[in-house]
């Protein structure tokens, strides 16, 4: 069964309001106020609950409670939410941390994997650059020759530009 | 305004704007039309022309990360036998930051480097985050290659999203509760009914929803939210907690589920709370992106 949130402030907070209004107050503390009348716990706030006296009977569909009682229910539920809380806290950080160490682990594992493919790679390197050293007097000369040579020597001469370039192609020399 | 790393070796150069395509190359031989010994003479520099090393390809790690070993193809790196083997790999950005890179290897056809980690970062020690840069091989005798584009991707972190930080905007909070609150938005005029604790909200989303004692009725209601991830930052996971002060309140959500990789999301929660009674959930929403940026 719902009730409107405005009825129920109306009906609720007006009827605290004017209960509380009524009380003879003799000090800060709750329970040195005087009770005198029973009150709708519909819409009691925790401010006004503080208010009244320990011995104020608030009423409810329900049944009646005092504001003792009411207040000793709040205690025991206080605990229970802050010990929920502070788990929820402790359950957050832990997997936070465990997210991070997780990131942490793929980048080692991409590196490692990476460091072996660098291996790999910098032997092909090593291999192609001797391939380069090796041909290098070879293409100096092919070079020179071209200055002076006849069209058909040029011919014979790009011929072997061309299956050096295609060895060097081989090993991925670009 | 432009910084530079000094020295011989290997940069990088980085941009604080994230461009959205890769810089061309500002020089690169064609020798699909020209002859073979002059496609020879380009890969070996037999004419000594060719004064100026040439980056072809990024022969390994084609994505520039910290802590990444990169190699270059090309030619005219430079060898001992020409008096000038050695030289520097710089990463540049458009903030004009040259970033040295240490070298692992130098051959005259091919180079390979290890990129800094942690990576320098920028003016006011702003941290790069991912983007095109553009790589050049500087010769020991100071002759520079043409620049070639890679995409640098900056270091991965994984963190918390704070409610109160812009990428987190309350949609909207259910109000049918005697005390009803959204990520510390309360709703207009309400007070809490139970014993708060803390900041009230120590994760992304939060929401508490209180019936009084006495109340006649259940309270239920939806509230929503919106996240928008920016910067390259995506969703990793979610730990979601609820606290129930009896076992009727009920707490649905959130729907959708978290989209991860992805970097937007609308989740709802629907709630219904019995008089005397509060429900509370608090989700923190974990996200990965670009080290030290901002995901808004």
């Amino acid at each position: 069964m719902m009730q409107s949130k405005t009825a129920k402030v109306l009906t609720g907070g007006l009827a605290i309001l004017a209960a509380i209004g009524v009380l003879s107050v003799t000090g800060s503390a709750g329970s040195t106020r005087q009770a005198r009348s029973t009150i709708p716990g519909d819409g009691l706030t925790l401010a006004q609950l503080q208010w009244l006296p320990d011995t104020q009977v608030i009423e409810s569909p329900d049944g009646r409670i005092t504001v003792a009682e009411l207040k000793a229910m709040r205690s025991a539920e206080a605990r229970a939410a802050e010990a929920a809380l502070w788990s929820a806290v402790d359950r957050t950080s832990r997997k936070l941390r465990a997210l991070q160490n997780n990131l942490a682990q793929e980048q080692q594992q991409q590196l490692d994997e990476s460091g072996r493919s660098i291996a790999v790679e910098l032997e092909r390197a090593r291999r192609r650059d001797a391939l380069i050293q090796k041909i290098r007097p070879e293409v100096a000369e092919l070079y020179n020759r071209t200055l002076t040579a006849t069209p058909a020597q040029r011919n014979e001469l790009n011929r072997r530009a061309a299956e050096l370039l295609r060895e060097l192609r081989a090993v991925g020399v670009r | 305004m432009k910084r530079t790393i000094a020295g011989l070796g290997i940069a990088l150069v980085l941009s604080l704007g994230v461009a959205a395509a890769p810089p061309s190359q500002d020089w690169g031989p064609d020798d699909a039309h020209i002859g073979s010994l002059v496609s020879l003479c380009l890969v070996i520099d037999c004419w000594k022309l060719l004064h100026y090393p040439v980056i072809k390809a990024v022969l390994l790690n084609n994505i520039v990360e910290p802590g990444e070993t990169i190699i270059l193809g090309g030619s005219s790196f430079g060898t001992s036998a020409d008096n000038f083997a050695g030289g520097t790999i710089m990463l540049s950005n458009g903030a004009f930051m040259w970033v040295e890179l240490s070298k692992a290897f130098w051959a005259d056809g091919a180079v390979a480097a290890k990129v800094p980690k942690p990576f320098p970062t920028a003016f006011g020690d702003e941290p790069f985050p991912d983007q095109w840069a553009t790589l050049r091989v500087i010769r020991a005798d100071g002759t520079s290659s043409n620049a070639f584009p890679v995409f640098f991707k900056a270091e991965r972190e994984i963190r918390a999203l704070q409610y109160n930080e812009p990428a987190v905007k309350l949609t909207s909070c259910g109000d049918d509760g005697n005390y009803d609150s959204c990520n510390k938005i309360v709703d207009d005029g309400e007070t809490p009914v139970f014993w708060q604790f803390g900041t009230g909200c120590f994760s992304t989303l939060c929401g508490v929803h209180e019936n009084s004692w006495g109340a006649i009725g259940d309270d239920t209601g939806t509230d929503q939210y919106q996240i928008t991830l920016k910067n390259g930052w995506v969703f990793e996971d979610i730990e979601m907690s609820t606290y129930k002060s009896s076992t009727n309140e009920i707490i649905q959500g959130p729907t959708p589920s978290l989209p991860i990789g992805g970097t937007s999301w609308s989740p709802q929660f629907s709630w219904t709370v019995t008089p005397n009674d509060r429900a509370v959930y608090t989700v923190s929403v974990f996200i990965k992106g670009p080290k030290g940026t901002s995901p808004q």
